[in-house]
């Protein structure tokens, strides 16, 4: 039996795209609004634009977030895109102090506006490596490759073990993909990014 | 100028670069197609005005993606219902095969419509006339689909006392608003992106309007798409270096087949100016 794969729907932004990108590396992703058939799924996918508070509310509302949170006990992987990565960590500092999922310890931090830094941050990236690869999503990913980002905040996870790789914005350094256990998050779209950007997702579905 | 050749001369990390051209630019510039379509068609006009066909959205678009395009933006200059099912459809079709950033525009004049171009495949959708006749609409989509979701078009026309006025209805109607304010207006009330043509520029591949896109772009913190006039490597160079926009669109000079996506990149990388490789 193939495996199910879902895409968690909570009303925060466009999963289309991410549906399509799943679609063209041979899977098909359900698009989830029942928080009851959560466990049901084998791979879930966490999207999300927007701001952190709203997210989180319309996770609460939906009474999402106990489904989620036995679905991670449960071992199974969750990736989180963009806004779904932030919402992986314990807390936002976007637009006042929100409490995240909390998967994963740590913060989520505004990009400092210093001179000549757009911000939203929109741009092509290549990821700087800060742990093993190896029997993750990023294994067949090269220091070349270049993913599409869109954001003003970035993850700070707590424990470094947690950051598998950065970029830089400018000077400044950012985490843009984390993983911990089975709970990954990737502050870029990879539905947007491109043919590395499929080969990210078609190997964490892999996994 | 002149200031500028002194500050780089005394930049340390700039000695040994002797000519201007050299210097590297260090932001990245993101390359992006812009396909006007009407019905079935991509057209183009000169001016924005004497459209004639110039294609297939779908074969073009796809010329441009498998050269290394970083974007493309989809405008659906008719936007009438009948001929708008064409649009929805090019729209699920490229997106079906194509992953990268679909900005689709055209017509947008509810947050219904602007879900309908998400469900058909847009990653952003363009709005122009609408925003202008109800600023709020800028408010209301940011909130319901995020800023990064929104994108300001305007069409700007250069006036007499050196300001620029924005247009709507496709730069057929005047509306007496200033560029520059319009834009600061906008990104307060959401837009996370702003996509401006110079109607002045459009089609004649001669040149972009720096002054309007260093003007605009040093006035507003998001990311400015500068759009119209780019004819050569040149232009592109030229306008990034005087100005702080963080895309190019592309249209006549990709129509016409004057230069490749892939050409144009390494015409740029040879500037110093950075580029994504595919």
């Amino acid at each position: 039996m193939s495996k199910r794969i879902g895409i968690v729907d909570y009303g925060s932004g466009n999963i289309y795209s991410l549906q399509r990108g799943v679609r063209a590396v041979g899977y098909e992703a359900t698009i989830i609004t029942d928080p009851g058939s959560l466990t049901e799924y084998d791979c879930l996918i966490l999207p999300g634009v927007g701001a952190f508070g709203d997210a989180m509310e319309k996770i609460r509302k939906r009474e999402l977030e106990r489904p989620l949170a036995e679905y991670v006990a449960s071992g199974r992987p969750l990736l989180g895109i963009c806004l779904g990565m932030q919402l992986l960590l314990s807390k936002s500092h976007e637009l006042g102090i929100h409490q995240g999922l909390g998967f994963i310890d740590g913060e989520v931090r505004e990009i400092p506006r210093t001179t000549g830094v757009m911000i939203p941050h929109i741009g092509w990236v290549v990821l700087i490596p800060r742990s093993d690869w190896k029997h993750t999503a990023l294994e067949n990913i090269s220091p070349k490759d270049e993913f599409y980002f869109v954001h003003s905040f970035t993850c700070h996870p707590l424990d470094q073990k947690a950051v598998l790789a950065t970029c830089l914005y400018g000077d400044y350094e950012f985490v843009s993909v984390i993983g911990q256990r089975n709970v990954f998050g990737c502050q870029f779209h990879p539905e947007m990014s491109s043919k590395p950007g499929l080969r990210l997702l078609r190997d964490f579905m892999n996994l | 100028m002149t200031q500028e050749d002194v500050t780089k001369q005394s930049d340390p990390a700039s000695s040994g670069m002797s000519t201007r051209a050299a210097r590297p630019v260090r932001r990245k510039i993101r390359l992006i197609g812009k396909i006007d379509v009407k019905g079935t068609n991509v057209i183009k006009g000169i001016h924005m005005e004497g459209l004639r066909v110039v294609g297939k959205p779908q074969e073009m678009c796809r010329r441009y993606a498998n050269d290394g395009i970083d974007e493309l933006i989809f405008i659906d200059l008719v936007a009438s219902l009948y001929e708008r099912s064409y649009f929805l459809d090019l729209i699920n079709e490229v997106s079906q095969e194509i992953f990268v950033p679909l900005v689709v525009g055209g017509g947008v004049r509810s947050i219904d419509d602007f879900r309908t171009l998400l469900r058909a495949g847009a990653d952003k959708v363009a709005i122009n006339t609408q925003a202008i006749k109800t600023p709020g609409f800028l408010h209301d989509a940011a909130l319901v689909f995020g800023s990064q979701c929104v994108v300001l078009s305007i069409a700007a026309k250069r006036q007499r006392d050196g300001r620029w006025e924005a247009w709507c209805e496709h730069a057929r109607q005047p509306t007496g608003l200033d560029v520059i304010e319009w834009a600061k207006k906008a990104v307060d009330l959401g837009a996370g992106e702003i996509l401006v043509t110079s109607i002045d520029m459009d089609g004649i591949m001669r040149g972009m309007d720096i002054e309007l896109f260093r003007t605009l772009s040093e006035s507003v913190s998001v990311p400015v798409i500068a759009a119209s006039g780019v004819g050569t490597v040149n232009h592109i160079v030229e306008c990034v270096r005087q100005t702080q926009v963080s895309a190019i669109a592309l249209g006549s000079i990709l129509h016409f087949n004057h230069e490749t996506v892939q050409g144009i990149k390494s015409g740029l990388i040879e500037q110093g100016v950075g580029v994504r490789h595919e």
